[in-house]
């Protein structure tokens, strides 16, 4: 996962689940959140940046939550009552994402790294490529909101939630898509089923695999020599560690022989021949 | 018409009600949804619980500014997405892109027309 630590002493309700977001360095590089806050910074006057930023510093952002299209956040300010911030940014719409899910099943590496809960660096462009950019281009995209009596916007309040989301971005870049119009689970799953992998079952059962896997296509001459990358199949190259297979699966069930079971096939799968 | 319904309520709410509307059915907020004659009804889980009626000729919440009429508050908003994503094939993330995209109300009547 990314090596940032999140940090402001703020609450991050991130869907239904809670996580305490804490204060401490900020050690990621920052390249799913510099993007968004450099917008904000160049949108905020007067004293309001440096004032949102010591607001979010001082764990005055009481709790954020992600959704498509909609960040929603409650700031402490100066009254009892906190001010409740929004953040609205255009989520790309269901085809389009569709499209992205098929391009990146069609990347074996991306795919993998997704599943195994890393946003790929370079997934950026990949998604601007396919018409789901990432990021605002200007403030204009933005539909900012506070309940405050601050006529210009963003208003301090507002920066402390940017500046809050941004740690949230470098920490969880999956956050980022959800706003984007698709959270992390729907995304994984639809993956799974373009990659012809089972889907974790919460029994930890392993379940059938879906049918409709993108590599059941078959593969003309001239796509091969069109497509960016020719299909993969699951089955392991000679170059490949013969177990790579087993490492996409999920644990087989206690009733399989559970972690012992995978150990044991590990152990095969490495002593068979090419 | 339910399709008219949803989409008055949709269309006057705020910028704030709708952004925190959609983040109530994310969230999983909206629960108890009914349909009775013309009124539609949902229960939001807020910092209070907050029953939703949406009737024929406007909708009732108890929060202050469901009391003060007018412009849907959140909690009708997020009621109203609920009862729209219950009955139809269409996804949050499309709601919301049509709201910001200026097609509400033809995303909402193409999501209930009968197929």
């Amino acid at each position: 996962m990314a090596s940032s630590s999140v940090s402001t002493g703020s609450s991050v309700s991130i869907g239904s689940s809670v996580s305490t977001v804490r204060r401490g360095r900020h050690t990621g590089r920052g390249q799913w959140s510099r993007p968004f806050l450099s917008v904000i910074e160049q949108a905020a006057s007067g004293p309001r940046l440096a004032l949102g930023r010591g607001y979010a510093r001082r764990g005055q952002v009481l709790s954020v939550q992600v959704a498509p299209g909609s960040v929603t956040a409650r700031v402490q300010g100066s009254r009892v009552t906190p001010y409740k911030v929004a953040v609205g940014l255009a989520p790309h719409p269901s085809p389009v994402w569709a499209e992205v899910e098929e391009t990146l099943a069609r990347q074996a590496l991306y795919c993998a790294a997704l599943l195994a809960g890393q946003v790929p660096p370079d997934l950026g462009p990949v998604l601007a490529a396919a018409g789901a950019g990432l990021f605002p281009r200007t403030v204009q995209d933005l539909r900012m909101t506070c309940s405050c009596s601050d006529a210009r916007l963003p208003c301090k309040h507002l920066v402390a939630t940017c500046c809050v989301l941004a740690e949230l971005f470098d920490a969880d870049p999956f956050e980022l898509l959800h706003w984007r119009g698709r959270a992390r689970e729907p995304l994984l799953v639809r993956l799974r089923q373009l990659r012809a992998l089972p889907q974790p079952d919460p029994d930890h059962r392993l379940v059938s695999v879906s049918a409709d896997p993108i590599d059941a296509a078959p593969v003309s001459a001239q796509r091969f020599w069109d497509s960016p990358t020719p299909p993969l199949t699951l089955e392991p190259g000679p170059q490949m560690p013969a177990d790579l297979v087993l490492r996409q699966l999920p644990r087989p069930s206690p009733a399989l022989g559970g972690g012992s079971l995978l150990d044991w096939l590990h152990g095969l799968y490495r002593s068979l021949p090419d | 018409m339910l399709a008219d319904q949803l989409t008055e309520v949709l269309r006057s709410a705020d910028t704030e009600s709708f952004l925190f509307g959609v983040a109530h059915v994310s969230a999983g907020r909206v629960h108890d949804m009914g349909e009775q004659d013309s009124t539609l009804s949902g229960t939001v889980d807020d910092e209070r619980r907050r029953d939703v009626r949406l009737g024929a000729r406007g909708f009732s919440c108890p929060c202050p500014q469901g009391r003060a009429g007018g412009a849907a508050c959140e909690h009708a908003v997020a009621v109203a997405l609920a009862q729209l994503l219950s009955r139809a094939d269409s996804d949050l993330t499309d709601v919301v892109a049509a709201w910001f995209g200026g097609t509400l109300p033809l995303h909402v009547a193409t999501v209930l027309s009968p197929e």
